[in-house]
């Protein structure tokens, strides 16, 4: 179910559209104890995956990469398309005046960019999708 | 005169009986799953030839629900004690294979017999785990037998080493034991540690689960922080317990054991001088620090997968066992959060029960802001850090990189939380807050009135930093010892270490301080 939203920013008004996945969800996901991405991926490689939390709305994938901690992205260094190594640097946060570095978790393909220079991430926030 | 043959030929049969009571096919199956048995366990820990068990012999008095009369190989745990490297261990293996290793009264007499051993001889304790639990046939005996070992992990702990190898199911009240020694190993596939199984979850709250999302190895690793190692298969975790072994001291009244017939390193260390990013935001990589800085470039890293913003672990530096405490900026530019409080806290106090003197690396932004920080207690939390810094009487050295503002520079053991010696690289920044956020507050009126803000902005941060985000300015006011360039940092320390492992200090007498939990 799909429902629109007027929303006022800073004066500025937007319209936005969200979809509810799941009922009763939670509107803001309790990211404590999130894994870090790259365990993320560890504990995903588990035969037996644990289930992606019902109360997240953005639930991510196992191909997704995900910001670390809250955030402005600072620059994404890879284009939709491209192959990537496990480790290489894909992007970049900056947060608490340093570069957060956001490393693939594996090798792959560049399916989908999720963010763009200057947005403002918060943790567990899918910011590169990899296939 | 001779002792009649009968009699040795009974023991050795008895002993046969039960030494080698898994069947070909069982064990072959317990192989392929990367799992040994229970006396091959003890047997790859230990030394040939010295390992000594007690109570062979020893069985369940149980009647009810047809227990009477069952013959349980040694009640289903090894006990005894060996040789490792020459020095003597004390431990336990429970035997899945007999009654799935559950706990009754006797097995908890054995392993709590064997404990008192290792209490009473001042050595450590290896406690292999692999048991479905308590063995409900012998009802609230069984439950009084894991109370029995808990109140001996209690008693012992402080005073002997205490490592738990997990290598099968540890469930239920099981897990509170190696909860409260000292490490804990899980092998990756075949161990799961929880309080309640995914059937009672479901039934309690509806929500279906696994046994790995849960309770398995690499989620206790990297999530819940239970676990401070994951080991592939059985023989890994033995090779782990024995690299843990080579850096602990016996008990807690002997040192640790230090290699000092190793010269002091003189030497300067160009590489180190390399590691230092051009920009102070770009991230420094501490890894590669720790490398340079230690003995062989080798690092036994505690906790790895779990608050990876933070690193700990056991190293030798020009021969003394160090535990390191860093700041890993490449993680969440290393801002200390709840896990990375609670991971340092814990690694400090270790260190500090058994004279392991410390190593602080410090390259931090500060405590990570957040709502869900602030709610989730890291005022409590990070409190821990400054408890356990501060009442560490083990020598403690700690060498500022670059990034140190705050509370979080008291945090990471400053001179004020009582480190021994402070060396800062000239890169450090040690204040009480970033240039940007200081001038906001300090020249407000110055800003307000500025024609062009942002250039008013940029202009008294740069003074600022130049001024302030320096080591000189904490220099002056004497709250460190000295000011080094990162090539001298491995000489330096590792001479600092070596006077330091003289250092005494009286306390005042009490129970315990009252750390905050």
């Amino acid at each position: 179910m799909q429902r629109l939203f007027k929303i006022s920013v800073n004066g500025k008004e937007y319209d936005v559209a969200v979809q509810e996945l799941t009922s009763g969800a939670a509107i803001m996901p309790n990211y404590i104890g999130t894994p870090t991405p790259a365990s993320a991926a560890s504990v995903a490689a588990v035969p037996q995956a644990a289930p992606a939390p019902a109360a997240a709305p953005v639930a991510a994938g196992s191909g997704d990469q995900c910001a670390q901690m809250g955030g402005v992205v600072a620059s994404i260094l890879v284009k939709e398309g491209q192959e990537v190594s496990q480790g290489e640097r894909i992007a970049e946060l900056e947060a608490m005046k340093m570069k957060v570095p956001i490393t693939a978790s594996m090798a792959g393909k560049v399916s989908r960019v999720l963010v763009a220079v200057g947005d403002a991430v918060v943790a567990g926030q899918p910011l590169i999708t990899l296939s | 005169m001779a002792i009649k043959p009968e009699l040795t030929e009974t023991l050795r049969h008895r002993r046969e009986q039960i030494i080698n009571h898994i069947p070909p096919e069982k064990l072959k199956a317990m192989h392929a799953k990367g799992q040994l048995s229970a006396r091959e366990r003890i047997n790859s820990l230990f030394e040939e030839g010295t390992f000594q068990e007690i109570g062979l012999h020893a069985i369940h008095h149980a009647v009810h629900f047809g227990m009477a009369g069952r013959k349980l190989p040694a009640d289903g745990v090894i006990t005894g004690s060996g040789y490792v490297d020459n020095r003597q261990v004390a431990a336990f293996c429970q035997d899945y294979n007999v009654l799935a290793g559950t706990l009754g009264k006797m097995q908890a007499r054995k392993i709590t017999r064997v404990m008192r051993y290792a209490l009473k001889t001042g050595v450590p304790v290896v406690a292999f785990k692999d048991s479905g639990g308590a063995r409900i046939q012998e009802g609230v005996d069984a439950l009084s037998g894991y109370g029995d070992v808990f109140y001996a992990n209690v008693l012992l702990s402080g005073v002997v080493p205490q490592i738990a190898v997990i290598l099968g199911p540890c469930a239920g009240g099981a897990a509170y034991s190696p909860a409260l020694m000292d490490f804990v190993i899980m092998t990756r596939n075949n161990a799961h540690m929880f309080l309640t199984g995914p059937e009672v979850i479901k039934a309690v709250t509806g929500r279906a689960t696994t046994m790995d999302e849960i309770g398995g190895a690499e989620m206790h690793a990297s999530v819940s922080g239970n676990a401070h190692f994951l080991a592939e298969d059985d023989r890994h975790a033995i090779a782990i317990v024995k690299g843990l072994l080579g850096y602990l001291p016996q008990n807690n009244t002997e040192d640790p054991p230090h290699n000092l017939a190793m010269p002091i390193y003189s030497d300067r260390d160009a590489g180190m001088d390399e590691l230092v990013p051009a920009t102070p935001s770009e991230p420094l990589d501490m890894a590669a620090v720790i490398r340079r800085l230690v003995d062989d470039g080798e690092f036994l890293e505690v906790h790895r997968s779990f608050a990876r913003n933070a690193i700990v672990g056991f190293a030798r530096i020009s021969g003394v066992v160090t535990g390191i405490v860093a700041n890993e900026p490449m993680v969440m530019a290393g801002a200390l959060d709840i896990d990375a409080s609670d991971k340092i806290a814990r690694f400090i106090r270790m260190c500090n029960v058994f004279n392991i003197p410390l190593v602080t690396l410090v390259d931090v932004p500060g405590f990570l802001p957040g709502i869900e920080q602030e709610r989730g207690g890291i005022i409590r939390h990070g409190a821990k850090m400054l408890h356990a810094f501060a009442s560490c009487t083990s020598p403690k050295v700690t060498v500022i990189l670059r990034k140190s503002y705050g509370g979080s520079y008291l945090a990471m053991c400053s001179q004020e939380l009582g480190a021994d010696m402070v060396f800062a690289w000239p890169t450090a920044e040690i204040a009480v807050m970033g240039a940007e956020a200081a001038v906001k507050i300090l020249y407000r009126k110055e800003l307000e009135k500025a024609e062009d803000r942002a250039a008013a902005a940029k202009t008294f941060t740069d003074a600022y930093r130049t001024e302030f985000a320096s080591p000189y300015e904490a220099a002056a006011n004497f709250y460190i010892s000295d000011v080094i360039e990162p090539s001298e940092t491995r000489a330096t320390v590792a001479v600092a270490l070596r006077k330091l492992l003289s250092k005494r200090e009286i306390r005042p007498s009490k129970k315990h301080g009252n750390m905050p939990l």
